[in-house]
């Protein structure tokens, strides 16, 4: 029984590591200055 | 009174409504429209991604699928969480700077700028046009699959109520209310998971208990069940590496070259939003498809004698559930469904009248005009996925052709893809010969199962193997791309700011 919790537990783990790893990534990104928007915004 | 057609209409008309007011918002140009002005935040376009993925496929095609083989099934789980993953680290923040600074609304976009012909965006276009129209027939007959177990609708009835929701809030709204839309129905797929699991469990006793019901469950005789008695083992000998290195490629490189899916991106307000939808959208994908194998194996557990195994979650559903819950929980299959098809809608229109008609046919056409074409094409595409659903009647076939395509659109284009941010010397001769492999190698697999090597599980990963091979090969036997190509792709405009104001 334990195998089966070990490879379902497995599948949702990666899940989560993907999104840490991902919020991370999204943390650290440069984003690109939009004068366009702030044209709009006034 | 019936529950379902009253919790249908009121989903329907909310998604109308929503529909109408986020059209409502904004002046017409081709970026409102198409890509929702490129000001869309991360809940949005979280939502938007999340639900252009999940189809009628998610629901009743891997389900069902899922049913059928078992724990084995995880792997595909994690094939498409993978690709997800893999379009945040390689792509989204290449694929939003590339539509920022050039102006890029689709994905023949990306490939013609890279490799400037005429014919690959041509090619490309006509090409995800075909699929998608078909794509969207296949998932109309999943609505009828669904409201036939509910209602007494007739089969033309339940596919013209799907299609003329899903053109009218498109016709009106564009990429602005596809992307409200597509976040509305992403809460209700998720709602309907967060029912059916715990039913699932709280009925078979638990996860251990569901391990072992299903471990006992009888396989139907006279069925040729995939895997035989070892399929009823607890984790069951597909869990083996050619089987789970076929089905993660199959899911993670047919998943990361599908326009309806990777030109989410482009309405992002910025690079951060775009890998940050990303994150955000993981933990509920992982849950509703590990929760897609629970659901299943309850499926297989309640009625292993089930006549269609793409039944199995309604079945289950119809089965456990009160009938107001049930009725909210298929909405979520419903919500799946509609999602999708306004995106490859949005998307085939873009491809009409941007890609083939604007910058092939006419390229002095105004905003308007190609707007204006963008909406007959809603239209008319809306009526042939109509008539193809009347005509096939049938959802095996199609759901064959959307998979084949699926598995073609894999192979022949994402080499090119990759090739386009990643290597300079990617060029048009390559991007050409391999997508003209690619497509037509994996095709021909479909049509002549003789030609698919013993070894490979799916035809995708020959033609990807394939088309790879002659892309690097026609790539370095002819000319490098121009300079003008390669500063476009490799240039300041694709790095990240810091890094240009460090240059400077």
């Amino acid at each position: 029984m334990g195998d089966v919790w070990l490879i379902a537990g497995s599948f949702v783990g990666i899940g989560i590591i993907y999104a840490i790893v991902l919020t991370c990534l999204a943390l650290k990104t440069e984003t690109t200055e939009r004068p366009d928007l702030k044209k709009k915004e006034s | 009174m019936n529950i379902f057609i009253v919790v249908l209409f009121c989903f329907m008309s909310a998604m109308l409504i929503v529909g109408f007011i986020s059209a409502k918002k904004k002046e017409e140009t081709l970026s409102d429209y198409f890509v929702a002005g490129r000001q869309m935040n991360i809940w949005i376009v979280a939502g938007t991604y999340g639900a252009s993925f999940m189809s009628a496929g998610t629901f009743l095609g891997t389900i069902g699928y899922n049913f059928a083989y078992g724990w084995a099934a995880l792997w595909q789980v994690i094939g498409t969480i993978t690709a997800l993953f893999l379009l945040a680290i390689l792509l989204a923040k290449k694929f939003w700077r590339f539509g920022y600074y050039y102006d890029g609304y689709t994905m023949p976009d990306v490939i013609a700028h890279r490799y400037p012909s005429k014919w690959a965006r041509g090619i490309y276009a006509i090409i995800i046009l075909t699929i998608y129209v078909v794509g969207m027939a296949a998932m109309y007959m999943g609505f009828y699959t669904i409201l036939s177990l509910v209602s007494g609708f007739p089969y033309l009835v339940c596919v013209i109520i799907g299609a003329v929701v899903v053109a009218i809030y498109t016709y009106s709204g564009g990429a602005r209310a596809v992307a409200w839309t597509d976040t509305m129905c992403m809460f209700v797929m998720l709602a309907a998971m967060l029912i059916l699991v715990p039913a699932c469990l709280h009925y078979s006793g638990g996860f251990e208990a569901l391990v072992t019901a299903y471990g006992q469950s009888p396989i139907p005789e006279g069925t040729t069940w995939q895997g035989g008695a070892a399929l009823l083992s607890k984790t069951n000998s597909y869990l083996i590496f050619p089987m789970s290195l076929a089905w993660f490629m199959v899911w993670t490189t047919g998943n990361m070259s599908q326009p309806h899916q990777v030109t989410r991106m482009y309405l992002a307000k910025n690079e951060k939003t775009a890998i940050g939808a990303l994150a955000l959208v993981m933990i509920p994908f992982t849950f509703i498809y590990i929760g897609g194998v629970v659901i299943a194996n309850y499926a297989r557990v309640l009625n292993p004698y089930l006549p269609r195994i793409d039944s199995a979650f309604p079945s289950v559903a119809l089965s456990i559930l009160p009938p107001l819950l049930a009725a909210i929980v298929l909405m979520g299959v419903i919500a799946a469904i509609i999602s999708t098809c306004s995106t490859m809608l949005i998307i085939a229109s873009q491809c009409t009248s941007y890609d083939i008609y604007k910058k092939l046919i006419n390229p002095e056409a105004t905003d308007k005009e190609v707007l204006k074409i963008s909406r007959a094409t809603i239209i008319i595409c809306s009526i042939l996925s109509i008539v193809i659903a009347y005509f096939a009647q049938t959802i095996t076939g199609l759901i064959f052709l959307w998979s084949s395509a699926f598995a073609m659109m894999g192979a022949g284009v994402l080499p090119s893809l990759i090739g386009a941010f990643y290597w300079k010397r990617a060029n048009v001769p390559a991007n050409l010969s391999s997508m003209i492999v690619g497509f037509g190698y994996t095709a021909a697999m479909y049509l002549f199962p003789a030609l698919r090597p013993a070894w490979a599980q799916h035809p995708i990963l020959p033609g990807l193997i394939l088309s790879t091979v002659v892309f690097i090969i026609v790539a370095l036997l002819t000319k490098k791309p121009d300079k003008e190509v390669i500063d476009k792709f490799f240039g300041d405009n694709l790095k990240d700011p810091g890094k240009k104001l460090k240059k400077a």
